[in-house]
């Protein structure tokens, strides 16, 4: 019995015999945090090992291998030198990585697509003008956009609804994901919807296109799954399309014209009483002259379309200035308007009346102007540029009418694209 | 008078934004924003985070654990809701920091979000919050312009921007009080007022999104500017489930996704801005370990916060796990914070503001104990 009694004494002090001061050195600091090393007894055991070890491998900067019982002083003396402040901080709080073996799908290219079963066109290149139209017709989005090497690239564009009613451009140029191929376009595109008046604004959606293409009735040879109408269907189910035209081998450029001052001898400015959505004003120059045109009498009308209550793209849905071809454009260039947006012309009974945009739309003015006779481009930019001139000029004595148009003008622009 | 159910429902989705740069005034050496999401109602972070390493989990709790989490490391997983939030933690752009809490052991959702705001210990002491007085230490200007900014902003100057107001005809500034305030100011300041002006005018007759969402992707395109605010508050209330949490699916859990979509939506709209921003969650309290009888949970101490952004170098979950044995919990009920969740708001106003701890713990925070997380968050 005291034979068992003094070796039961003899395992209760011998630690006290190996108590070494590097230990109890790095137990003290490890006290300090939240690595809990056990008590303070100066005894290398193991949960002084394996705390002194989750901090070192936690604080990444000491690159030593697994601290061992002979590494004590070494460790001890780090924790003494002037890291000693940086270590007491990073042992506050335990730092538990990261290590997720689960693979987790790519959620971010909202507009990621698989293409490898669709037979790319590679050789399609070019230039064409753009709309994303409702079913109903009502148009979304409208801009230019390339195709190079069969992969598409939005350029200059302009959304009219949704979060991005003020002209965000960013959407389809950084996000849209398309490909063209005989079939049609292929891919996914970032749709917006319409936003009511007071309504929420929905989060934008990405919408997929397939092989719902209508080509085109017009005879352009880029015709082959390009030209026309993509449908798709946004996430209610309604329908939807992206409509390319104007398709071009080559990008054309803005048609640029001279600005000229118009100059008259007399105006008549006359503002039709409001029917509907509609109104006009009629504007009589005598003895107009815009650079080296000249014209006794010079007779156009501003035409204006407003825009439905609540209408996002502002009151003025489309602003117009119409003139008649004669002597403006040649008359073997008018089988060429076909090809030109079916707003910025009409074939009348007394001949083709133009409409030369403003604001609104009035990226399709190129395509008019290239019909015209070259010397006659400067007319309807000079007019357009001058007209708060003309106006101010002409309704002088009715402040009321010359505000109003000169606002509803200024809107139009606004909304230019 | 108004009760607690009535305060919670009369807070919708909000978003503020704050701290355009003004000429010659802001500190330009770091140019990081900060996107704080107040989680209202009190998050559950145990069903967001739970740790399924720690067996007395599923002794607490029999049913509200998710059936699938994702698996994070051998201690914690993740509700698998949480998609774009894992996609992050595994690109090293997000981290967690579990077990936290502000220093509010109270259970009053008032006070609660007080002290989440303000940031100091005593509810209603002061009228600013800490993230204004952040930027005021920082000497980022251009705040708050209407009277319902949130407290959180709120700051010794105050001029910009916020939406949706809820008060009627505060959503809109006062063109004459802008103008009197840029023509009283030297030329520098001046140019600011007028781009504030600006900028006012554009928005005000645009529609206003409402939904958190929205919200996310307005506040990371207007951040995303080189002259764009360099913080935004967002709001999404209605964690407060004493009832029906849910546990795969659910309410909670479709309030995760929601909170998942605007980290997701964050990311995208803030673009190359996400790699000088930090994302962080607060919430007034967390919720009980212990289902209660109608399956919900109820208002506890102890939560999660999550962090994401581009300036995370090393995704982890920080906490100093207490454990969720009954003599673990605090109160013999909840989860015990181990972190003051201001340490966490100091390390990223020091990530994304360049300020130094103690000057942030000293002149935002008011309290010197208050430990320092950064390397813990961003080293």
């Amino acid at each position: 019995m005291r034979f068992i009694f003094l070796i039961f004494l003899f395992f209760s002090f011998a630690p006290l015999t190996h108590a070494d001061t590097n230990t109890l050195c790095i137990q003290k600091f490890l006290s300090k945090t939240v690595f809990n090393p056990g008590p303070a007894d100066g005894l290398w055991g193991k949960k002084t090992k394996n705390a002194i070890n989750e901090l070192f491998s936690q604080a990444e900067k000491f690159n030593l291998e697994k601290i061992k019982k002979d590494d004590a002083q070494k460790i001890c003396k780090i924790l003494e030198n002037e890291q000693n402040h940086q270590l007491l901080e990073i042992g506050q709080f335990k730092r538990y990585p990261i290590d997720i073996t689960e693979i987790i799908s790519e959620e971010f290219l909202k507009t990621k697509f698989d293409f490898s079963n669709i037979k790319i066109n590679n050789a399609a290149n070019y230039f064409c003008s753009f709309t994303i139209l409702h079913h109903e017709g009502f148009e979304r989005a409208a801009g230019k956009l390339q195709i190079k090497n069969g992969a598409i690239k939005f350029k200059d564009n302009k959304w009219f609804v949704g979060l991005a009613s003020k002209g965000s451009e960013s959407y389809l140029k950084e996000e849209a994901n398309l490909r063209v191929s005989d079939a049609g376009i292929h891919g996914k595109i970032p749709y917006l919807s319409y936003v009511g008046k007071g309504e929420v604004a929905k989060p934008v959606q990405y919408v997929s296109l397939g092989n719902n293409y209508t080509k085109s009735k017009t005879n352009s040879k880029i015709d082959i799954g390009i030209m026309g109408k993509h449908k798709f269907l946004d996430k209610r189910g309604n329908e939807a399309s992206l409509l390319i035209y104007e398709c071009s081998d080559e990008m054309k450029k803005e048609l640029t014209y001279e600005m000229l001052p118009v100059i008259f001898k007399k105006l008549s400015v006359k503002v039709k009483k409001r029917r509907f959505n509609f109104q006009s004003v009629s504007i009589d120059f005598e003895g107009l002259k815009i650079g080296k045109d000249e014209f006794d009498n010079f007779n156009m009308i501003l035409m204006i379309d407003y825009a439905e209550e609540g209408s996002i793209r502002g009151i003025t849905d489309l602003f117009r200035i119409q003139i008649k071809a004669d002597g403006i454009m040649p008359k073997e260039n008018i089988s060429n308007l076909t090809n030109c947006k079916n707003i910025t012309w009409k074939n009348l009974a007394y001949g083709v009346k133009l409409q030369y945009l403003i604001g609104n739309e009035s990226n399709l003015n190129s395509c008019l102007l290239r019909n015209l006779y070259p010397e006659k481009r400067n007319i309807l930019g000079s007019i357009a540029n001058s007209l708060p001139e003309i106006l101010k000029a002409g309704l002088g004595s009715e402040p009321e009418k010359l505000k109003d148009i000169l606002y509803v003008l200024n809107d139009a622009r606004e909304h230019e694209i | 008078m108004i009760n607690r159910r009535h305060f919670l429902k009369a807070m919708p989705p909000a978003l503020a934004l704050s701290g355009y740069p003004v000429h010659g005034f802001t500190k330009d050496a770091i140019d990081g924003r900060i996107i704080v999401i107040m989680l209202q109602g009190g998050m559950d972070g145990l069903l967001a985070v739970p740790p399924i390493g720690d067996d007395d989990l599923f002794k607490q709790r029999k049913a509200l654990v998710a059936a699938n989490p994702l698996k994070l490391n051998p201690l914690f997983g993740i509700h698998p809701n949480f998609k774009n939030f894992s996609r992050l933690l595994k690109i090293n752009e997000a981290s967690i920091v579990h077990a936290s809490s502000f220093p509010y052991t109270g259970r009053s959702h008032f006070e609660g979000q007080n002290i989440s705001q303000i940031g100091l210990r005593k509810p209603f002491s002061v009228d600013t919050g800490w993230l204004g007085r952040a930027m005021d230490v920082a000497k980022i200007t251009g705040k708050a312009m209407s009277l319902d900014a949130p407290l959180l902003i709120r700051g010794a100057m105050e001029f910009d921007n916020f939406y949706p107001a809820s008060i009627s005809n505060t959503s809109k500034p006062k063109n004459d009080l802008l103008n009197l305030i840029k023509n009283s100011h030297d030329e520098d300041m001046m140019k600011t007022f007028e781009k504030l002006n600006q900028s006012l005018m554009q928005g005000s007759d645009e529609l206003r999104a409402r939904d958190p969402l929205s919200l996310a992707a307005k506040a990371g395109e207007a951040m995303r500017h080189n002259d764009g605010p360099r913080v935004a508050v967002l709001t999404i209330p209605e964690f407060d489930d004493h009832s029906s949490i849910g546990s795969t699916t659910g309410h909670h859990p479709d309030l995760f996704t929601l909170l998942d979509s605007v980290f997701g939506q964050l990311k995208e709209s803030l673009k190359e801005t996400w790699k000088d921003s930090i994302v962080l969650t607060t919430t007034e309290f967390g919720r009980t370990v212990q289902e209660n009888g109608s399956e919900g949970t109820d208002h506890g101490y102890g939560s999660v916060g999550l962090l994401a952004g581009g300036l995370i170098k090393k995704s982890s979950v920080v906490a100093n796990w207490p454990g969720l044995s009954n003599k673990a919990l605090f109160e013999k009920r909840d989860l015990y914070a181990t972190i003051d969740y201001r340490s966490v708001c100091a390390a990223c106003i020091e990530a994304a503001f360049g300020l130094d701890h103690g000057l942030i713990i000293d002149k935002v925070f008011q309290d010197k104990n208050i430990k320092r997380t950064y390397h813990h968050i961003f080293g």
